[in-house]
């Protein structure tokens, strides 16, 4: 037979370790072993027919009990027998909590003499490798775990210096790789949670400063590269001009300036070229310049027959409207006898006209002067052209229109006094 | 003639001008055209007798003078109407001619004065009356070619004359009475 040959163990393979087959005992004869079977097969029989017997038996009282309940007066009768059968069941009950204490204790017993021996024969390797741990963690629920467990009294029960003596502290560093432990720190986060502060309180300045060796530090530094490094645009923009400005005491600073070795030093051509004269000239007020200035005392000071010695008189003769004026002021005796004869014979019209309209009864002041565009009502009429009246403006002996006021438009020289409008 | 004086000229130019200095240019046109006029009937007779065999009397001719001074007085006013808006006589009382409005006188309207100018005098005068009863002093020949006189002379120089004469004659004054010491 199979079973009979002896079974190897393999380590990790078995729940149960096989032991060898122990040979029947010597001295037991075949017989009884037979005899034997044959009795355990028999109650085995007899017990298998007693369960079938009693399950049926138990089938027909319920079935009876079923029938009976619906009888009329089987509920009067139930009460009845649930009242006469009371204490007995009582007593039952009480038979039944210690049969069941009793058998726990007897089992609890039963188990602490069975289970080391049953452990000792498990293999437990075997046992664990058929274990699907992954399945297992599946089913763990980690958060309801986690909320059973009394992290206090967790902690309360380490102890930390043993746990701590027990810490192999140049292996776990040796262990860290340091670069890539600093590359998942976030510095800004890190920083943003240290009270700056509370940090600088803390720390003795003073006992700080002491201990710096300020000469070695100075000289551990390489002023070019720092300073190369410096942004000075913005170190510039940061600084608050008009601070700084208020706390510089002017008077101290200017006493302490050598004006004289100042000036010396300043390139006065340099500066001057680089002024933008157009552009200062630009910021003169000269209306509030010009007020400023005492006419009369810079009259007083000009040496007037210096000035006029000085006046090229042939060049404004020539070249402005004073030669024209000399050259019809040199016109002479006939000229002047003319002047005369047309002023007065122009005021004998007037009395004349004036006496006329006396006798028309005619007011001088509805009375047009003269032609419209003459006397500047040709401006009402929107002729931009035609100015009026022209005070002056005679041509002696010229052409049509040659000098005539009609004909003054906008942008010639203007006479050099408005006409005074006047009644003539 | 005073400051003011000049100051009142230069604003009467441009105004309509009065009967008297038209009344006194016509005068001036007047005399030129008939001396003119003498003068050249003169020079022609004395070259007819001269350069010619006959013997020319014009002094009985009246109505060929007379034709020959009208056309010649005619031509007179036109052409310088035309040429310079003023006659010589109106030049000499400083007048202008204009148009209503006072714009520049044209070819145009200057010959329509021309020929309506004889209506003052064929009206028995009563033409010219426009230029004392008026309101804008025009007279028939004037309404007619719609023109105007008005006072047009060079009134600033001439107050700038009187302004130097003055100061010529202060400055001789001066130097006539020596300051007292």
């Amino acid at each position: 037979m199979a079973e009979d040959t002896p079974h190897p163990r393999q380590p990790g393979t078995d729940l149960a370790p096989r032991i060898a087959r122990a040979p029947d005992p010597d001295g037991v004869p075949r017989p009884l072993l037979a005899a034997t079977d044959f009795a355990v097969g028999a109650a085995s029989q007899a017990t298998r027919l007693a369960l079938r017997v009693g399950s049926t038996g138990w089938d027909t009282s319920v079935a009876v009990g079923r029938l009976v309940s619906r009888l009329p007066g089987a509920h009067g009768a139930a009460r009845l027998l649930d009242t006469a059968t009371r204490p007995l069941v009582q007593d039952g009950r009480d038979a039944r909590v210690r049969a069941r204490s009793v058998a726990r204790t007897g089992t609890q017993r039963l188990l602490e003499a069975v289970l080391p021996w049953v452990v000792d024969a498990l293999d437990v390797d075997a046992l664990v490798a058929r274990i699907d741990i992954d399945a297992l963690v599946q089913r763990i629920q980690i958060d309801a775990l986690v909320q059973r467990i009394d992290i206090d009294r967790l902690v309360s029960g380490i102890d930390i210096d043993a746990l701590v003596q027990r810490i192999d502290i140049d292996r776990l560093v040796s262990g860290i790789d340091i670069d890539t432990l600093v590359q998942r720190i976030e510095i800004d986060a890190l920083v943003q949670r240290i009270d700056i502060d509370r940090l600088v309180s803390g720390i003795d300045i003073d006992a700080l400063v002491q201990r710096i060796d300020i000469d070695r530090l100075v000289s551990g530094i390489d002023i070019d590269t720092l300073v190369a490094r410096i942004d000075i645009d913005a170190l510039v923009e940061r600084i608050e001009i008009d601070a700084l400005v208020q706390r510089i005491g002017i008077d101290q600073l200017v006493s302490g300036i050598d004006i004289n070795t100042l000036v010396r030093r300043i390139e006065i051509d340099g500066v001057v070229r680089r002024i933008d004269m157009d552009a200062l000239v630009r910021r003169i007020e000269i209306d509030a310049l010009v007020r400023r200035i005492q006419i009369d005392e810079v009259v007083k000071r000009i040496d007037m027959d210096a000035l006029v010695q000085r006046i090229d008189i042939d060049a404004i003769v020539e070249q402005t409207e004073l030669g024209t004026i000399v050259a019809r002021s040199t016109s002479g005796v006939a000229t002047d006898a003319l002047d005369a004869a047309r002023s007065q014979t122009a005021g004998v019209d007037t009395l004349v006209t004036r006496a006329v309209n006396r006798v028309l009864r005619r007011r001088e002041a509805d009375l047009p002067l003269g032609p419209p565009l003459l006397t500047g009502e040709g401006e009402a009429d929107g002729d931009p052209t035609v100015v009026a009246p022209a005070a002056g403006g005679g041509a002696g002996a010229g052409g049509p229109g040659a000098g005539s006021a009609a004909t003054r438009v906008a942008g010639e020289s203007p006479a050099p006094d408005p006409p005074v409008e006047e009644r003539p | 003639m005073t400051r003011s004086g000049s100051r009142r000229d230069m604003a009467h130019q441009g105004h309509y001008a009065g009967a008297l200095s038209r009344l006194l240019a016509w005068g001036a046109d007047l005399l030129i055209i008939i001396a003119v006029g003498t003068v050249t009937v003169a020079l022609v007779q004395f070259a007819i007798n001269v350069a010619t065999p006959w013997n020319a009397d014009l002094k009985h001719a009246h109505i060929l003078i007379l034709v020959c001074e009208f056309i010649w007085g005619a031509f007179y006013l036109g052409a310088t109407w035309i040429l310079f808006g003023r006659s010589p006589g109106m030049s000499i009382f400083g007048l202008r001619i204009v148009r209503s409005d006072g714009s520049d006188l044209d070819q145009r309207h200057a010959l329509i004065r021309l020929f309506a100018f004889p209506l003052g005098f064929l009206t028995c005068g009563v033409g010219f009356l426009g230029i004392i009863f008026s309101r804008t002093h025009q007279a028939i020949y004037d309404r007619i070619a719609r023109t105007a006189v008005v006072y047009d002379w060079d009134a600033e120089a001439a107050r700038i004359r009187n302004l130097a004469a003055r100061g010529a004659r202060r400055r001789q004054t001066r130097v006539e009475v020596p300051a007292e010491p």
